[in-house]
């Protein structure tokens, strides 16, 4: 089976305050530690898996920077046999559209059986990627898988649906699946893993060898541009109801309507 | 001259901060500490994940990293957990000796069996009478045909009674004091070895800490670690390297207890102020964290030593001497941060304070690390 | 006049949301384009659209968004419409990036608010996991856009009523599916997860006896989400450390936290994570849970829990 698996390495801001920088348009990341995606590091895990019951490889690709490589690094380590890293200096500030783009051309005449994404990216959290690669190459799409499995030319997958409901689908291969957490547990990677990744050799692939022509890619093939990063307004201390009790308990029921708790 | 991590050295460093993350649970700890229970299954794991000894070469189940792989795990795990991190420092303790000086059938029995995690080994030089000085042992290891009978006893071993073998430093030519001393590598359960503790201890409540007596031991010929009347040397030049290891458990030590104070200031409130905000709290940090970049700096730079050069002894005793002072210091401060909170268990911080103090004493108190500094400064003295 | 097309997910806040989010853009004609609609549904529908495009239902009846595609996008392509709108639910992201490279459209996801801006479209989302809100703009598009909403996002402005004109259509006669529904599954009954939990009801010391538990468990049942606690509670044993929030027990990070009888003490606020938005049952005006929740009601809660949960259960049938 050949599996192919696209991640993405993002900041960890969950511990961190954040602080909007100066060209309005980018965090300060002075504290922010990088790692791969959690969506994706699960993706790599059902990838692996995957191979391990039925064989085949496994490649694992990003478009990233120089740094990003290593989370391709990583996914070598927890078992993944070959990375592609899809780098250039032309794609800079690539949007989803143009990061599809870029990965449906590295992917264009190469025989897939299972294209695995992570559902949704902890940074950006557009949770398009795998959907725009699926339609760029006319693949079935599955979302937010919470369980795997191939059987033959099919895979079995189960995904969440509407209203905590979860369903599951044959669905013919290729095929592309994204992954939600928890779908398996993802081992860890292991010094041994490390030791092995080292003397591999990761392609890097630009606009040349994509055959993508442009010289100024992402900035071409962008649809969307980023003009402001801001936080959301904070409150200073709660918004205290008054009224009787039936009055207040009105107005919560107004807000929480509001704030998705009805 | 580059200030820069490899990209396996970040890659390592990075698996080690998520296995201790993933593993090092906090409950677990607090309840290891209580009960003084050895973290049996996270060493276990550790050694599947080839943490443990990755600096032993392949065909010992390590992954031929060296000392500086190696101390940038003990940072990690003891950044996450100062007990448990300490127990895997400890969980191979002493097996360099035998990497070093071994015999093949040595190495491929004993570092094989650290690294898969089927036992622990313990270092056995300290003696009641005889504390960081080793020049004289009393402990000693008789020829008896092929076989050498041993007597003696050792204290302040780490490991002791749950070890699988212990590495002695015994006298076997009593008239010629450290130039008559040899080391043996003793599985831990013969007959005549027996083993008492030393009682309640300060930290590092997970790990046992032992008496082990030996009674006409009897070992082969083939428990000879290294060359006859040549222990003395090779302990210390061990010792160089790993007084490396205790500085970077010092190291991650102080990190952890200074993590965790940030954490605390920037959520605490005094006189309706964030703590984090008076001055005085600033410079206390700015300090810390001069400290600690500087113990791992030189920490870093004995582990570079030890791996391109040879390790060196002026460069690991200071890197242990101001690592542990760093650590004690920084680990306390953090606690005082803390206010009353840092006195209480739940809040780890007094944990690292009790378990960094350690680091001052182990594998050659602050003092010893001084005598050999100012030794290497000042050369010989006519 | 703008053509506008949604897709809809479901008859009630869904369709109501895509309504006005539609018509938050100006003069516009809504299309609203249905797989599978009851009568009565359809009627629903008439009254938020301009027009209601009715295809028959998938094969199984659910949600099914490659059949979904299949009817939608020749409709897409032959009108052009300006802007298509679904929700960013779990079923309009199965769904909306597909449509989105098959109709050749910048994909605008999970905004928070919408804006024309000639020669583009601009919008609110938020990145970083809800800390960042960014501001984007698609540029100038022949294809036209196509935007998913964050649920909930546009409740604002009432649709105006639509012209209602219904509209039957067929399903391709070549559609080939490529993915089978084999089995809906209902969540599992019994396991407690808070800090997966996307509603959570915290009860602390407030709550005096153990038995008045009840009435808080009986509120989080209502609304959906599950019952946790702060230290004190499980000290006393009245609730499992499982349901423990904090620096000493679980790091949550819902989305609602209804905090009923808690003061609100670092150590159990340290646990809460990624700013849900967050509700203050207590008595005492001082708590200092008034500070950090974004909504505080000073009371009684033994009189006002039971009344909330009245009013949520009154609310949801």
């Amino acid at each position: 089976m050949e599996i192919y698996v696209c991640i993405k390495r993002v900041a960890d801001t969950s511990e961190v305050e954040i602080e909007v920088d100066r060209s309005g348009l980018a965090l300060e990341e002075a504290d922010f530690s990088w790692d791969i995606n959690e969506w994706d590091n699960f993706a790599v895990e059902a990838a692996v898996q995957l191979k391990e019951q039925h064989g085949g490889t496994v490649t694992a690709i990003t478009v990233g920077g120089e740094d990003d490589e290593e989370v391709l690094r990583r996914a070598l380590a927890m078992g993944c046999d070959q990375a592609l890293h899809c780098y250039d200096p032309a794609f800079e500030k690539a949007d989803a559209w143009a990061i599809a783009t870029i990965l449906a051309a590295a992917l264009k005449g190469r025989a897939i059986d299972l294209l695995l994404f992570g559902a949704v990216s902890a940074d950006e959290g557009r949770g398009q990627v795998g959907g725009l690669v699926a339609g760029l190459l006319d693949l079935p799409l599955v979302s937010l898988a919470t369980a795997l499995t191939v059987d033959g030319a099919k895979a079995i997958v189960q995904h969440e649906v509407e209203n905590g409901l979860e369903r599951v689908r044959e669905v013919d291969l290729p095929a592309v699946i994204t992954v939600q957490t928890g779908i398996n547990e993802p081992r860890y990677v292991s010094v041994r893993g490390i030791r092995k990744v080292a003397a591999m050799d990761i392609p890097v692939h630009g606009v040349a060898e994509l055959g993508l022509a442009a010289e100024n890619y992402a900035s071409q093939t962008n649809r969307i541009t980023l003009e402001e990063l801001f936080l959301p307004p904070q409150g200073v201390g709660a918004q205290i109801l008054e009224g009787s009790n039936e009055e207040m308990m009105n107005q919560l029921i107004q807000l929480l309507q509001e704030n998705g708790g009805l | 001259m580059k200030f820069e991590l490899e990209k396996s050295q970040l890659d390592i460093q990075k698996a080690a901060a998520r296995f201790a993350k993933g593993e090092f649970d906090k409950e677990l700890a607090l309840e290891l500490e209580r009960t003084h229970s050895y973290p049996t299954d996270i060493w276990k794991k550790a050694c599947a994940e080839g943490f443990i000894g990755l600096h032993f070469p392949e065909q010992y189940g390590g992954s031929g990293y060296g000392v500086f792989e190696n101390a940038l795990v003990l940072e990690a795990f003891c950044r996450q957990d100062s007990g448990i991190g300490a127990a895997m420092l400890t969980a191979p303790f002493g097996c360099e000796i035998i990497l070093h000086h071994g015999t093949e059938a040595q190495k491929d029995h004993y570092l094989n069996m650290v690294t898969s995690g089927a036992g622990l080994s313990a270092g056995a030089f300290t003696e009641p009478m005889h504390g960081s000085d080793i020049t004289r042992m009393s402990t000693t290891a008789v020829r008896d045909g092929e076989d050498w009978v041993l007597n003696g006893v050792k204290t302040f071993i780490t490991n002791a009674g749950i070890c699988a073998f212990y590495i002695l430093l015994v006298q076997t030519d009593i008239e010629a004091g450290h130039k008559g001393q040899s080391m043996f590598i003793v599985d831990a359960d013969l007959p005549g070895i027996e083993v008492a503790s030393v009682g309640e201890k300060m930290g590092l409540k997970m790990i046992p800490t032992g008496e082990v007596s030996l009674k006409n031991v009897r070992v082969p010929g083939s428990a000879l670690l290294g060359v006859e009347n040549k222990g003395f040397y090779q302990v210390l030049q061990f010792f160089d390297e790993s007084r490396i290891g205790v500085a970077a458990q010092a190291v991650g030590t102080a990190q952890g207890a200074f993590d965790r104070a940030i954490d605390y200031i920037k959520g605490r409130e005094q006189f309706g102020i964030k703590i984090a905000k008076f001055q005085a709290i600033q410079h206390k940090l700015a300090e810390m964290a001069t400290q600690l970049e500087l113990a791992r700096l030189i920490t870093y730079k004995a582990a570079w030593f030890a791996d391109h050069k040879k390790p060196d002894a002026k460069l690991s005793a200071m890197a242990k001497y101001y690592a542990g002072k760093v650590a004690s210091e920084v680990a306390s401060e953090s606690m005082q941060l803390f206010g009353g909170y840092g006195y209480i268990t739940e809040f780890e911080v007094e944990r690292f304070y009790r378990d960094a103090r350690i680091t001052e004493i182990y594998e050659g108190t602050r003092e010893i690390q001084k005598n050999i500094i100012a030794g290497q400064v000042l050369g010989k003295l006519r | 006049m703008r053509e506008i097309f949604v897709i809809i997910e479901d008859f009630g806040d869904g369709a109501w949301e895509l309504a006005a989010a539609a018509r938050s853009l100006g003069e516009a004609r809504t299309t609203a384009l249905v797989c599978g609609a009851a009568e009565e549904n359809q009627q629903a529908l008439a009254k938020l659209f301009d027009r209601v495009v009715v295809f028959p239902a998938s094969a199984d009846g659910n949600w099914d968004a490659e059949y979904i595609a299949a009817c939608v996008l020749p409709r897409l392509l032959s009108e052009q419409p300006y802007l298509v709108l679904l929700l960013h639910s779990n079923n309009g992201l199965d769904l909306a990036p597909l449509l989105a490279a098959k109709s050749n459209r910048p994909m605008l996801a999970d905004c928070l608010s919408l804006e024309v801006r000639e020669p583009g479209l601009a919008a609110v989302r938020t990145t970083f996991g809800g800390k960042v809100r960014a501001r984007i703009f698609a540029k100038e598009s022949s294809a036209g856009y196509l935007a998913t909403l964050r649920p909930g996002a546009f409740t604002t402005s009432a649709p105006v009523e639509g012209a209602g004109i219904l509209e039957g259509a067929t399903a391709p006669a070549d559609y080939q599916p490529r993915r089978r529904c084999l089995q809906t599954l209902t969540p599992d009954a019994g396991a407690v997860d808070i800090t997966q939990a996307a509603i959570l009801v915290a009860v602390g010391r407030g709550i005096e006896e153990q038995e008045n538990l009840e009435i808080v468990q009986s509120l989080a049942e209502a609304l959906g989400g599950e019952l946790a606690c702060t230290r004190p509670v499980v000290d006393k044993k009245w609730l499992e450390k499982s349901r423990q929030v904090g620096t000493s027990g679980l790091t949550v990070k819902p989305k609602i936290y209804l905090a009923v009888g808690v003061s609100g003490s670092f150590q159990h606020l340290g646990g809460v994570k990624g700013k849900p938005y967050m509700i203050a049952i207590n008595q005492d005006p001082a708590a200092p849970i008034f500070a950090t929740a974004d909504v505080g009601i000073i009371g009684d809660l033994f009189e006002l829990v039971p009344l909330l949960e009245e009013k949520i259960r009154a609310h949801k049938s």
